[in-house]
C-alpha cells in the first residue's frame, strides 16, 4: 500500500520541490570538493551532507524507502568525508555524482521509486564507507541493533555502525514518537516543518510511519498515526522535549544497546546516559546553538566505551567499489526532462505586490461600475485610465513570476564539462557568466537540451586534445565560455570555445555530397553561409561519432529547439581558432509585441522580433523598384536583393483591390506585383491595368484612399540568417498580443505561430515568418542563395574581391579614388608649408622632404587652391615615398566597381566609376609619377632604349618584335584587379593574357601549352581557385618550366604555406606594383 | 431502466439526422465571427474566441462527406471537449434533446459508406425517425490523423 494514501499530495509536492532545490547546487559543490582533494572545505562538505540528510529525513516520513536508503548511504560517505576518514578523489566524487543523479531521478518519479533497484549504487557507496573500516567495524555494518521501547515493542532495526557514527558527533539517542494527527496537523503544522525542525536539532538515523497502527477503514476511526524518528542530538534530555515540541513521554532516550533507558527522559532527576557522555556534554559550550548540525569537532572526543571501536583509521588505498555504470547517467538525462516542475517559487514581495495590484484592480472596477450607473462620463474615463494603468502593472508583475534565472540551466554544465573532459582525456575550463539573467520559465526549461548539445559539441569537437593544442601553440587547457547577457530587450547567450573552429569548406563539401546544396552554390557561398549550413538537418561534421556527442542528433535539432523558443542562432567561427555560437532569445513567450497587417479582410500579427523594417513603395514606383527574375520578384534594398513573398497568394487568400469605378473591393487577379499584362478573361477585363487605376482614381478625387491600396506595403522580415519581404495590403499598429496555442488540428501548420484575441474579441493569426518562407518554397538556405543567384550568378564571387578604395577630392567638384592597399598614410598639410624647390613641390616630412604631386600636373583637372583643406596621401612608388595632394573629404569605401576605361581615361587616370552616385576618377599613381619622374624608373629607360631599337628594326621588317614579347597568363576574377594588373604589367616586352578564373585559364593552357612564360594568378576565384589551378599545372610535365606567382589582397601565413605546398613560387600583394614587377622580372622565363 | 436510457442532442446536417450524447455537449452557440485559417484542412472552417479560449471549428458536413453546412440563421456550433481541448462542430440546425431507449440502438446500417461509418457508433430508430449517433473521439481524432 502506498503511503500517499494518507499523506497528502501537498506534502509530497513540497518534499519534491525542496529536494530538487537541494539537489540543484550539489553538483557544483561536489566538483568544488573534488577540486579541493584532501584539503577539505568543511563548509561545502557539510552543505552536501545536509542536503543528503534532508532528503533522507523527508523520504523516511513519506515512506520513500529507496530514496531514504540511497540518501542514507550517500550521507554516510559524506559524514566520513567531513570527519576526514576518507579523502575525496575523482572516483569517489564520480560515485557520489552518479548516486545523486539517481536520487534526483528517483525523486522525480517518487511514485514508483520504491520499485527501482538501486543496488549498484548502494554497493558502490557502502564499498566506499566500509573500505576504510576495521574488520570489527565492517562487522558492525551488518549487525542490526533493534530499537526497543519500554513495552518491548521493536520499532525498527538499525545497523550498529550507524548508531556508532551518530554517537560520534552527538551524545544522546532519542526515539521520537510524533503523532501526525495530534502533534502535527492539529497544531497547524505540516509534516515537513516538523522534520525540518528535528533535523536542525539533531541527526536523523532512521524514521518510520507505523502503518500497522493505523488500521483499516473497518476499524474504529483513526485517531493516531505514529511517526517514529530515531535521532542523535547534543541536546540535553531535560530540554529536548521543549525543542522538539513534543510531550515529555514521547521523547524516549535510547541506550547504546538500542533499548529505551530505564528512566523517563523528562523525569525531575534525569538519568545520566553515560558518565563520559555527560562530561562531554558539559564540555560542549553551553552557548552553542542547538540548530547547528553536529559539530565536526565533537567527533574528536572519545566515544563511549560501549560504542564500537573507533580507533584512528588510516585511509587505506583500496580500490573503491565498482563505479555505477552509465545506466545511471542515462537515467539522469531522462530525469532532467522530467524536471519541469508543476510548481513555481515566487518571492513573497512579488506576491504582495500582486495582491496590492489585485486590490487596486477591484477598486477601479467598483469605481467604473459606479460611474457607469451614474452615467458620469468623466469618472468613466478616469476609471478607464486607472484600469489601463493597473492592468499593465499587473501584467508586468505576473510576468515576473514566470521569470527564472538562467543559472538553473547553466549550473549543470560544470558537471557536463567535467565528465566529458575525463572521458575524452581533455583539459577544459568552463567559465560561466551571467547566471542571474532572468528569462521566462518556459524558455529556461527549453534551453536545457540545445545548450547541453552545444556545450557537448564544444567540448567534444571544438576543444582539441592537449597535445594537439600544444602543437598548435595553444594553451593545453581548452576554454569554453558560457555567457548570458541582456541586449536590446533580448537575452543573448554565447558559447565560445577556443578550439579548432569550424571548417566552412568541409561543411560545404559535406552539404554538397549530401545534395543539400548545388555545386554552383558550393562555389558561390560566403564563408558565413557555409558555416550556417551546419544547421541543416542531417549534416554532422563530426568525422567520427564519439560516445559523447554525435549521436545522430545534429545542430538542426538545436536550431529547431531555439526556433521554438522564438530565438535565433548565429555561428561565427575561425578555423583553427575557435567557435562562437550566439543565441538570441526573447525575454518571454507569453506576450509579444507584434505588428498588425491585413490582407483582404484578414488580420495577421507579425512578431516584432522578426520585423526588420517596413517599406512602402508608391504605386508609381512599383515598376522601377521591383524587379522580376524568372518567376520571382525581388526588391533591391541598400545593395541587398530582398526576395518578395506575397502573403495573399502564399496562404491562398483572395487579395482585393478597390475597383475604381464601383468602389467595391474586387479580387486582385494579378499574378505578381509588377505584373502589367493585360487582363485576358472576362472577369479580369473589369479590372483596369494598375497604373491606369491610379489615374482614374486621382481623377475621381478618391486618390488618397485608392493610393493607399495601390501602394505596395512590404514588411521586411528576418527569419534566422536571411531576410525576405512580405507583401501585404496594409500595415497597422504595433500591439502587444497574448499568444494562444492553436488547436490540435492546426498545430501542424507551420505558417502560424499561434493565435491571439484582439481588442474587439476577434481572433487573429500570428504568422511564423520561417514557416511562410517554407510555404513559399523559399527555404532559408536555398532562399538566400536563390535570391543571390537571381541577382547575378557572378555577383557573389565578385563581392569577395571587393576593392577597398580611398576616396578624396581634387578641387571642389572632382572626386577621386585610389586603391587603399597602396596608400601608406594620409596627412593633413597647410598650404603655406608647401615649398617649391627646383621646380618640385615638397613638404618637410619626418625629417626629410616629401615630393608632392598633384593630379593637375599631368591631367586636365581642376587645380588645387589655397582655400581648400589640403591633405597629402602618401604612397611608395619606385622605392620612394611620394605625396599626392588632395582635398577633403577623405573617406574609404569597399565596392565592387566596374571601371570605365575609356570615357575619362587620361594620363594618371586609369578610368572612372560611379561611387555614391558621383563620377569618381580612379587614379593611377604609378603612371602619374612615371610621367613626371621618368628617371626614377630605370626599367623605363631600358624600355625606351628598346623602343628605339624596335623602331629601327620595324623599318626593316614587318613584324620583327613579335618573338620578343613574352606572354603572361593573368588569372584574376575581379575586373578591377585584372584591369589594374594588366596595366601594370603590359609593356612591349610583356603581354598579359587575361583569364577570368582558374578553369578558363586551364582550358586556355590546354590549347596553348607553350603560350606563356609566366602565370600570375589570384587565389580566391569561382569555378576553380588558384590552388586548384596550380595543382593541375604542377601535375602536368609540359608546364614544368613555368613559374607561378600568386597575387592576393591579403597573404596570410596559412595561405602562403598552402601555396608553397601546391607549387606556387612567389606571393605578391595585388597592388604593390614595384614588388610585383620585380618578382615578374625574377621569375619570367 | 435507467441504464438503457440515453439523452441525445439531435441535429441536422442537410436532411440527415444525427445525434450526440448530451453528456459530451458543453454548450451550443450561435455562429460568431470566425477567423479563417488558410492552409488548414478543408473541414476546418476556422477558429473563434470562446471566452478567451481559441476554439477550432469543424464543419461537420464536410467532415462526414455530406454537403457542407449552409449559412443560415439556424446554423449552430456545438461545443464539445476532447483531450482537454474545446472543439466546435458546425451543424445546419439543432433539433431537440430527446430521451431514447438504449434497447432501440442498433449498429450502423451496412449501406453507410465506410468513410462515414467509422464516425457513427450506432443508429437509433423508432416509428418516425432514424438518428445516427456520432462517435466524438473518432470525429476529432480522425481529423488529426488526416492532416498529418
Amino acid at each position: 500500500m502506498s503511503m500517499s494514501s494518507f499523506i497528502d499530495d501537498e506534502t509530497l509536492q513540497e518534499y519534491i520541490s525542496e529536494s530538487l532545490e537541494h539537489l540543484a547546487d550539489i553538483e557544483q559543490d561536489l566538483l568544488t570538493i573534488e577540486e579541493g582533494g584532501a584539503n577539505i572545505d568543511e563548509e561545502v562538505v557539510n552543505r552536501v551532507f545536509r542536503a543528503a540528510h534532508s532528503l533522507k529525513g523527508g523520504a523516511g516520513f513519506l515512506a520513500l524507502d529507496t530514496i531514504k536508503e540511497l540518501a542514507h548511504k550517500i550521507e554516510n560517505v559524506l559524514d566520513m568525508m567531513r570527519n576526514r576518514e576518507i579523502a575525496p578523489n575523482p572516483e569517489i566524487i564520480n560515485i557520489l555524482l552518479n548516486s545523486f543523479d539517481k536520487l534526483r531521478d528517483l525523486i522525480n518519479n517518487s511514485e514508483t521509486s520504491n520499485d527501482v533497484n538501486v543496488d549498484e549504487f548502494i554497493v558502490a557507496l557502502v564499498g566506499l564507507t566500509t573500505a576504510h573500516l576495521t574488520p570489527a567495524e565492517q562487522e558492525s555494518v551488518s549487525n542490526l541493533i533493534p530499537i526497543i521501547k519500554h513495552n518491548g515493542n521493536v520499532i525498527f532495526e538499525v545497523p550498529e555502525i550507524d548508531l556508532a557514527q551518530a554517537k560520534k558527533s552527538a551524545h544522546y539517542l532519542y526515539l521520537l514518537e510524533y503523532d501526525l494527527i495530534h502533534d502535527v496537523y492539529q497544531h497547524g503544522k505540516t509534516p515537513m516543518e516538523i522534520i525540518k525542525n528535528v533535523m536542525d536539532l539533531g541527526t536523523v538515523i532512521e524514521s518510520l510511519i507505523d502503518i500497522d497502527q493505523v488500521g483499516t477503514l473497518e476499524d474504529a476511526p483513526i485517531n493516531s498515526i505514529p511517526f517514529y524518528m530515531l535521532i542523535s542530538s547534543i541536546i540535553e534530555p531535560v530540554v529536548a522535549p521543549g525543542f522538539l515540541e513534543l510531550p515529555d513521554e514521547k521523547v524516549l532516550l535510547i541506550g547504546n544497546d538500542g533499548r529505551q533507558l530505564a528512566v523517563e527522559v523528562a523525569s525531575p532527576a534525569p538519568p545520566q546516559p553515560k558518565p563520559q557522555a555527560k562530561a562531554q556534554a558539559a564540555a560542549t559550550p553551553a552557548a552553542k546553538p542547538p540548530t547547528a548540525p553536529p559539530a565536526a569537532q565533537a567527533q574528536k572526543s572519545p566515544t563511549a566505551a560501549s560504542a564500537p571501536p573507533t580507533a584512528p583509521k588510516k585511509p587505506k588505498t583500496t580500490t573503491p567499489a565498482k563505479t555505477p555504470t552509465d545506466s545511471g547517467r542515462t537515467d539522469s538525462g531522462k530525469a532532467d526532462k522530467n524536471e519541469s516542475q508543476a510548481s513555481l517559487r515566487v518571492s513573497v514581495s512579488l506576491l504582495e505586490s500582486l495582491m496590492t495590484l489585485a486590490g487596486e484592480m477591484v477598486l477601479s472596477r467598483n469605481q467604473l461600475l459606479q460611474a457607469i450607473s451614474q452615467h458620469d462620463q468623466h469618472s468613466i474615463k478616469l476609471s478607464g485610465q486607472r484600469i489601463d494603468l493597473v492592468t499593465s502593472e499587473l501584467q508586468e508583475a505576473i510576468m515576473l513570476t514566470r521569470m527564472q534565472p538562467i543559472g538553473s540551466v547553466f549550473n549543470k554544465f560544470p558537471r557536463v564539462v567535467r565528465d566529458m573532459s575525463q572521458k575524452l582525456g581533455k583539459d577544459i575550463n568552463l567559465v560561466i557568466t551571467g547566471k542571474d539573467v532572468e528569462l521566462d520559465k518556459t524558455i529556461v526549461e527549453g534551453l536545457n537540451d540545445p545548450l547541453t548539445h552545444l556545450i557537448r559539441n564544444s567540448a567534444d569537437h571544438g576543444i582539441e586534445k592537449p597535445e594537439v593544442r600544444m602543437a598548435a601553440g595553444k594553451n593545453a587547457a581548452g576554454k569554453i565560455e558560457l555567457r548570458a547577457y541582456h541586449e536590446a530587450g533580448q537575452v543573448n547567450i554565447e558559447i565560445t570555445d577556443d578550439g579548432n573552429g569550424l571548417n566552412p569548406e568541409k561543411i560545404a563539401d559535406k552539404a554538397l555530397e549530401k545534395g543539400l546544396i548545388t555545386a554552383d552554390q558550393h562555389k558561390t557561398m560566403s564563408v558565413k553561409e557555409k558555416m550556417a549550413l551546419i544547421l541543416l538537418p542531417s549534416l554532422s561534421t563530426a568525422e567520427k561519432i564519439t560516445d559523447v556527442s554525435g549521436r545522430g542528433v545534429g545542430m538542426d535539432v538545436v536550431k529547431s529547439n531555439i526556433d521554438q523558443l522564438g530565438g535565433q542562432i548565429e555561428i561565427d567561427s575561425k578555423f583553427g581558432h575557435g567557435t562562437t555560437i550566439k543565441i538570441k532569445l526573447p525575454l518571454t513567450l507569453a506576450i509579444i509585441p507584434s505588428l498588425l497587417v491585413t490582407v483582404g479582410d484578414e488580420r495577421f500579427a507579425v512578431p516584432q522580433v522578426n520585423v526588420s523594417e517596413l517599406v512602402r513603395i508608391g504605386a508609381a514606383q512599383v515598376k522601377e523598384r521591383i524587379e522580376r527574375v524568372g518567376n520571382s520578384e525581388v526588391m533591391p534594398l541598400r545593395g541587398e536583393l530582398i526576395p518578395l513573398i506575397r502573403l495573399a497568394s502564399t496562404l491562398g487568400i483572395k487579395s482585393t483591390v478597390i475597383d475604381p469605378q464601383s468602389g467595391i473591393a474586387v479580387e486582385d487577379r494579378r499574378q505578381s506585383i509588377a505584373d502589367r499584362r493585360s487582363p485576358s478573361t472576362g472577369i479580369d477585363a473589369s479590372l483596369p491595368e494598375h497604373e491606369e487605376n491610379t489615374e482614374i482614381a486621382e481623377r475621381s478625387g478618391r486618390d488618397r484612399r485608392y493610393k493607399a491600396k495601390s501602394d505596395l506595403n512590404i514588411v521586411v522580415v528576418s527569419a534566422g540568417s536571411f531576410k525576405y519581404g512580405l507583401v501585404v495590403d496594409d500595415l497597422h499598429d504595433s500591439i502587444e498580443i497574448v499568444v494562444k496555442p492553436m488547436g490540435r488540428h492546426l498545430k501542424h501548420l507551420t505558417s502560424y505561430a499561434g493565435a491571439t484575441i484582439m481588442g474587439d474579441g476577434r481572433v487573429a493569426l500570428i504568422l511564423d515568418v520561417g514557416g511562410i518562407a517554407k510555404l513559399a518554397e523559399l527555404t532559408s538556405m536555398a532562399g538566400s542563395q536563390r535570391a543571390q543567384d537571381l541577382a547575378e550568378s557572378s555577383e557573389e564571387s565578385r563581392r569577395k574581391d571587393r576593392q577597398a578604395l580611398l576616396l578624396f577630392g581634387n578641387g571642389p567638384e572632382e572626386r577621386c579614388a585610389v586603391p587603399l592597399d597602396i596608400v601608406e598614410r594620409v596627412e593633413q598639410v597647410m598650404y603655406e608649408n608647401i615649398e617649391v624647390k627646383s621646380g618640385q613641390k615638397v613638404i618637410k616630412y619626418r625629417g626629410g622632404s616629401l615630393p608632392l604631386f598633384a593630379l593637375s600636373d599631368v591631367s586636365e583637372v581642376a587645380k588645387l587652391n589655397q582655400e581648400q583643406e589640403l591633405v597629402v596621401i602618401v604612397f611608395t612608388v619606385a622605392n620612394r615615398e611620394i605625396g599626392l595632394l588632395a582635398t577633403q573629404p577623405v573617406d574609404t569605401i569597399e565596392i565592387n566597381a566596374v571601371i570605365d576605361q575609356d570615357t575619362l581615361r587620361s594620363t594618371g587616370i586609369m578610368g572612372s566609376t560611379i561611387i555614391k552616385e558621383q563620377t569618381t576618377l580612379i587614379i593611377d599613381i604609378y603612371e602619374l609619377v612615371e610621367t613626371l619622374k621618368p628617371d626614377w624608373f630605370k626599367r623605363l629607360q631600358k624600355k625606351e632604349a628598346r623602343q628605339k631599337e624596335a623602331q629601327r628594326q620595324s623599318l626593316s621588317s614587318a613584324a620583327p618584335i613579335q618573338h620578343e614579347v613574352r606572354n603572361i597568363l593573368l588569372v584574376e576574377d575581379s575586373d578591377f584587379f585584372r584591369t589594374q594588373l594588366k596595366k601594370y604589367i603590359d609593356d612591349d616586352e610583356r603581354q598579359c593574357i587575361p583569364a577570368e578564373d582558374g578553369l578558363i585559364a586551364w582550358n586556355w593552357l590546354q590549347e596553348n601549352p607553350d603560350g606563356v612564360s609566366l602565370i600570375i594568378t589570384d587565389i580566391e576565384m569561382p569555378n576553380m581557385d588558384g590552388f586548384e589551378l596550380c595543382r593541375l599545372i604542377r601535375n602536368d610535365s609540359r608546364f614544368d618550366h613555368l613559374k607561378i606567382i600568386a597575387v592576393t589582397s591579403l597573404a596570410s601565413d596559412e595561405h602562403i604555406a598552402k601555396g608553397k605546398e601546391v607549387g606556387i613560387d612567389d606571393y605578391q600583394i595585388k597592388l604593390d606594383k614595384d614588388k610585383l614587377l620585380a618578382s615578374i622580372e625574377a621569375n619570367i622565363n | 431502466m435507467a441504464d438503457s436510457t440515453l439523452q441525445l442532442c439531435s441535429f441536422q446536417l442537410a436532411e440527415a439526422l444525427f445525434g450526440l450524447d448530451t453528456m459530451l455537449v458543453q454548450e451550443i452557440i450561435k455562429v460568431p465571427e470566425i477567423t479563417k485559417v488558410y492552409q488548414a484542412p478543408e473541414e476546418i472552417i476556422g477558429i473563434i474566441n470562446l471566452r478567451g479560449k481559441i476554439v477550432t471549428i469543424i464543419d461537420l458536413g464536410v467532415k462526414l462527406e455530406l454537403p457542407s453546412t449552409v449559412e443560415s440563421r439556424n446554423r449552430r456550433i456545438i461545443i464539445v471537449e476532447s483531450g482537454n481541448e474545446p472543439f466546435g462542430l458546425m451543424v445546419d440546425r439543432i433539433n431537440d434533446v430527446i430521451q431514447i431507449d438504449g434497447g432501440k440502438l442498433g449498429p450502423a446500417p451496412a449501406n453507410v459508406r465506410v468513410s462515414q461509418g467509422r464516425f457513427i457508433s450506432s443508429v437509433f430508430r423508432d416509428e418516425d425517425q432514424l438518428i445516427a449517433i456520432l462517435n466524438l473521439e473518432e470525429l476529432v481524432n480522425q481529423a488529426e490523423n488526416k492532416t498529418d
